[in-house]
């Protein structure tokens, strides 16, 4: 069972093919900042882009048919791999750091929409630069909504088909396609920019923030071009819509599709989205009321607070308001915890995925009855359908693979003698796609102090935790280079 | 179909009489070192629990000798309520100024091994020490199994009882020719105690009184010293070398010393556990050495490998001395200590933490599941110590291993109203939920647990009780379908004890004959 290398050559092109003329756009608003150095990078990374890309593209053509297992996971490796290492030159290039390293970790934390950062001084930086960091989140959200869709038919085939959290064609799409599907979800992505972009240009906002605060929000990604990110602009108004696209864009983008118009309330039925809220409800009810009795907060001032934040890490976005760091401990223990949960599935949103984490707290329950009735068969369902054991496996195979990631990360970088609590919700934060952590990578802080050594560890986590972990860890397997052994 | 509720007085009250035996030695010891108030308390407790016990146990006849599943946990909890809140009974009259809830919380800490005190080192009499050495002693090896071991003709389960409460997984077939196992094991158990003693009242660095409390506390992974200042205060090589030693051997499968007596040295080697808990002990504490070495906390290697290794083992054995000042350490060797104590030792031992064959189990199946994910219908089999293990086990073991991760996070939560920063909320649960029970975190350095309210240590003193008996057998006592098996809709069978429960059970039956009376074979954990 050979790899189909010309298909896969020939995918890869497409993709970079896609890339290389976005990179233009960086180039114009360099140039309408006047910043003609880095113009001209982003004009020549284009060009170096586009011509290996569309030689390797002739010299293979398009080719048809269903990938495997094996050439889409190389196909993700070449793209989502590789791609951050040439968009880091480019940062190093244009000056945002010296070390290549930090200008990796930052591109992959764009690509990953985590919104974790090593650059201190935001505004000092060119313009142009700082709208590519933000575009590269944006369309990293878009690029890893394309390929968890391609993903779709191998995944179905291979029976793992829980990465959408429920069966698409369960929503009433009948006769559904990729193509469609994808396309749908596309026109979605775009139209929530434009809604985003104009509500925050309403808010006062300049077309450049504008336009930078929508590439963070939609991709849940939370780049910005501030160093206190939302908090610059202290306008509630911001903070609301800010708030609204976050929720919207961390429920699952192919529910938003599949569900009619007239009754889009309904998307609440949906037990993802329903347990998304309850935990983003609870969470926010009980650090209110923490901060309203151990902090000086008011009562308004406190909710403002726990909801933004508790969504925005829900989210995986990591934009801020406040710094929660300041806050009581078991206020921040909640967010600590929120760190490890994440979005709906079928969103831009990383983390473990609420969807796994409700089967996750079936399975508990259901395994404590199997110790009083050993005999008793128990199913775990899911939106009353059964769960399958394959799937249970895989479920938990992934749970305990992310556990293990963020106890490996959270060893590998405590060499920089940071206090564990640093250390760990830092890598947490990483492998989650969420940007902020606590102590010494508190909000509106910044990764420039770990090593170059942890900065690699970190931007890892963020590959793997953006590509469901198993789609980069296969690649190390000795089965995936030798199928038939 | 109610519980067997009889059975479950009678054994409460065998425990009480137990305890009525456990709280002679610190009587006379209190009368050596002339404390008149603890020697009253003693001799107190001792009428008290004598006659209660004694009076309930002959009163209560067992009409129905068929434990059920439900019987076997429900006499497990209430039996190890029973030490707790009796057991408590002491600190409170000894005129510690300790509140009640106080006292249950270091009567918890000693049953269940977690060996951590709020008692200081003023205010501690003697003879109050030597009682807490004791019920870690007897908390150790399981008080029924002690129960079980030492009366097989009471004719009930001990098998349903020893599942409750020692439910490690038990991975390899012990073929047993040994009759009454647990018996065999409580000799070891009381040899490695006796052998430890004699080895540290010879050395001049400890005396006789010390020795008998760290040698209770070591060979149950207890880790309970009377100084302040742990182990720091001998400072002495050969008493860290026999302490890390007997440590060592208490956190390793009891039923390996099976192998050893039988001389099949062959399953020795074989013990896939074995050689991964030994790896992962010298591999940290090289790495720890070297860490702290590089950092310059210590003057040379040997100092600073002297200190990581009895510091490891201590932490991966869940015992908790602290042989050195490791909260000054580097992050890393405190991160590296951290998982350790996650891990705990070998599973049929006398540590806590999720267990050695648990995390092998765990990252076996992180591989199988990358294989799995390349080769969707493939079927691979977990295999430990040469032989694979039944997917209803391996179901078990990945659910215990979410199931103890879901319960720090929810401790964490709880713990972290009162905790001063995170590390220390982190730390804390986590110490004291796989039995450390070794303060870790800056900010509770100085007053230790007693920087907990008393509700919060009420539940601290729950969750050393879930740790010991590994999370379920607690945790179905908030399960409604517990008290009323009868209301779900699927009626599932409630198996009767003579059918084998080989999913989670530490016991296995010698034949179907024999088990009906009184032999079995018991590990402990």
């Amino acid at each position: 069972m050979g790899l189909n290398t010309s298909r896969i050559l020939s995918i890869t092109s497409n993709v970079y093919l896609v890339i290389a003329p976005m990179l233009l756009i960086p180039a114009i608003v360099s140039l309408v900042y006047k910043e003609f150095k880095t113009a001209v990078i982003f004009s020549l990374a284009a060009i170096l882009l586009f011509v290996p890309a569309s030689i390797i593209k002739k010299r293979f053509g398009s080719s048809k048919g269903e990938l495997t297992m094996r050439e889409g996971m190389l196909i993700i490796a070449l793209t989502w791999l590789l791609f951050p290492f040439l968009a880091a030159f480019i940062f190093l290039i244009a000056g945002a750091s010296s070390s290549y390293v930090s200008c990796l970790f930052e591109a992959v934390s764009g690509i990953t929409t985590t919104g974790a950062t090593v650059l201190n001084h935001l505004e000092s930086l060119p313009k142009g630069l700082l709208f590519f960091r933000s575009m590269l989140q944006w369309a990293g959200g878009l690029g890893f909504l394309a390929t968890i869709m391609i993903l779709i038919p191998i995944t179905y085939k291979s029976r793992n088909g829980l990465l959408l959290g429920y069966d698409p064609a369960r929503l009433g799409a009948k006769n559904f396609t990729i193509k469609h599907i994808v396309t749908k979800v596309g026109g979605l992505y775009l139209s929530l920019s434009a809604v985003v972009c104009v509500l925050l240009l309403i808010g006062g906002m300049s077309v450049y923030d504008a336009v930078v605060h929508t590439f963070g929000c939609v991709s849940t990604g939370g780049f910005s071009s501030y160093e206190e990110n939302i908090f610059h602009f202290h306008s509630d108004y911001i903070y609301s819509v800010i708030f609204v696209f976050m929720f919207i864009c961390s429920i699952s983008y192919m529910l938003i599709i599949m569900t009619p118009k007239k009754r889009i309330y309904t998307i609440f039925i949906d037990s993802q989205v329903k347990l998304f809220t309850l935990v983003l409800v609870i969470a926010t009810v009980i650090i209110c009321l923490d901060l309203m009795i151990n902090s000086n907060y008011g009562v308004f001032q406190a909710f403002k607070y726990s909801c933004f934040e508790s969504l925005s890490i829900m989210s995986t976005s990591g934009y801020n308001v406040t710094n929660y760091n300041t806050w009581p401990e078991f206020s921040k223990a909640i967010i600590f915890i929120l760190l490890f949960i994440g979005g709906c599935a079928g969103s831009t949103a990383g983390g473990i995925k609420i969807f796994r984490l409700s089967i996750l707290l079936k399975l508990i329950k259901t395994s404590i009855g199997t110790r009083l009735h050993p005999n008793a068969i128990n199913e775990v369902s899911y939106d009353d359908k059964s769960v399958g054991g394959n799937m249970v496996s895989n479920l938990v195979n992934f749970i305990f693979l992310y556990v293990a990631m963020i106890l490996a990360g959270t060893l590998a970088i405590s060499f920089d003698n940071f206090d564990i609590a640093t250390n760990m919700s830092a890598s947490a934060s990483c492998i989650g796609n969420i940007g902020p952590g606590f102590n010494m990578v508190a909000p509106f802080g910044s990764y420039s102090v770990f090593s170059g050594w942890s900065k690699c560890v970190l931007s890892f986590l963020m590959i793997c935790g953006r590509l469901e972990l198993f789609w980069v860890i296969g690649l190390f397997s000795r089965h995936f280079w030798n199928p038939n052994r | 179909m109610g519980l067997n509720k009889r059975l479950i007085i009678k054994m409460s009250s065998l425990i009480l009489a137990i305890l009525a035996l456990g709280t002679i030695p610190p009587f006379i010891c209190a009368a050596y070192f002339h404390e008149k108030l603890c020697m009253a308390a003693f001799g107190f407790c001792t009428i008290i629990y004598g006659i209660i016990g004694l009076t309930i146990y002959r009163r209560t006849k067992i009409t129905n000798r068929n434990i059920r599943i439900r019987d076997g946990y429900m006499v497990v909890i209430a039996c190890w309520l029973t030490a707790c809140l009796f057991g408590a009974l002491p600190y409170y009259f000894c005129g510690q100024h300790l509140t009640f809830i106080q006292s249950i919380f270091e009567s918890t800490a000693g049953f269940t091994t977690t060996g951590s005190s709020i008692l200081t080192e003023e205010t501690a009499t003697n003879s109050l020490i030597l009682f807490k050495a004791m019920s870690i002693w007897l908390g150790g090896m399981g008080i029924l199994v002690l129960v079980v071991s030492i009366l097989p003709n009471l004719g009930i389960g001990g098998q349903a009882i020893a599942n409750a409460e020692t439910p490690a997984p038990r991975i390899e077939k012990t073929s047993t020719r040994i009759s009454d196992t647990a018996k065999i094991l409580y000799i070891m158990y009381i040899s490695f105690t006796v052998i430890e003693f004699i080895l540290l009242a010879a050395s001049r660095d400890m005396d006789i009184y010390n020795s008998v409390i760290v040698t209770l506390s070591t060979v149950s992974t207890g880790g309970y010293i009377q100084h302040a200042a742990g182990m720091m205060y001998y400072d002495s090589v050969y008493v860290e070398t026999i302490i890390t030693t007997f440590t060592i051997l208490a956190a390793v499968n009891f039923n390996l010393y099976f192998y050893a007596i039988s001389r099949r040295f062959k399953e020795i080697f074989r013990d896939t556990e074995l050689r991964v808990f030994l790896g992962i002990l010298l591999i940290s504490s090289v790495a720890i050495a070297l860490n702290l070495n590089a950092a310059g906390i210590y003057d040379n290697m040997l100092t600073s490998f002297r200190h990581s290794l009895t510091q490891v083992v201590c932490f991966a054995s869940t015992s908790g001395f602290q042989f050195a000042d490791f909260m000054s350490w580097t992050s890393f060797a405190k991160t590296l200590l951290f998982f350790l104590m996650i891990m705990g030792g070998c599973a049929a031992s006398t540590a806590g933490g999720i267990k050695v064959v648990r995390v092998i189990v765990f990252f076996k199946l992180i591989s199988r599941g990358i294989v799995k994910r390349l080769h969707p219908r493939s079927i691979v089999a977990v295999r430990i110590s040469g032989s694979s293990l039944e997917q209803k086990r391996v179901t078990q073991i990945a659910t215990f291993i979410m199931t103890f991760i879901f319960t720090i996070v929810v401790s964490l939560l709880i713990i972290s109203i009162e905790a001063p920063d995170l590390e220390s909320a982190l730390g804390t649960c986590t110490s004291i939920l796989t039995n450390t029970g070794q303060v870790y975190g800056t900010g509770l350095q100085e007053l230790g647990y007693n920087y907990f309210s008393d509700p919060m240590k009420l539940f601290l003193s729950l969750l050393m009780i879930g740790g010991r008996l590994e999370l379920f057998t607690v945790m179905l006592l908030f399960v409604p379908g517990f008290w009323n098996p009868n209301r779900k809709k699927i009626r599932s069978h409630l198996t009767p004890i003579t059918s084998p429960l080989s999913d989670t059970s530490a016991v296995q039956p010698l034949s179907s004959r024999r088990l009906t009376r009184y032999s079995f074979t018991v590990s402990f954990s």
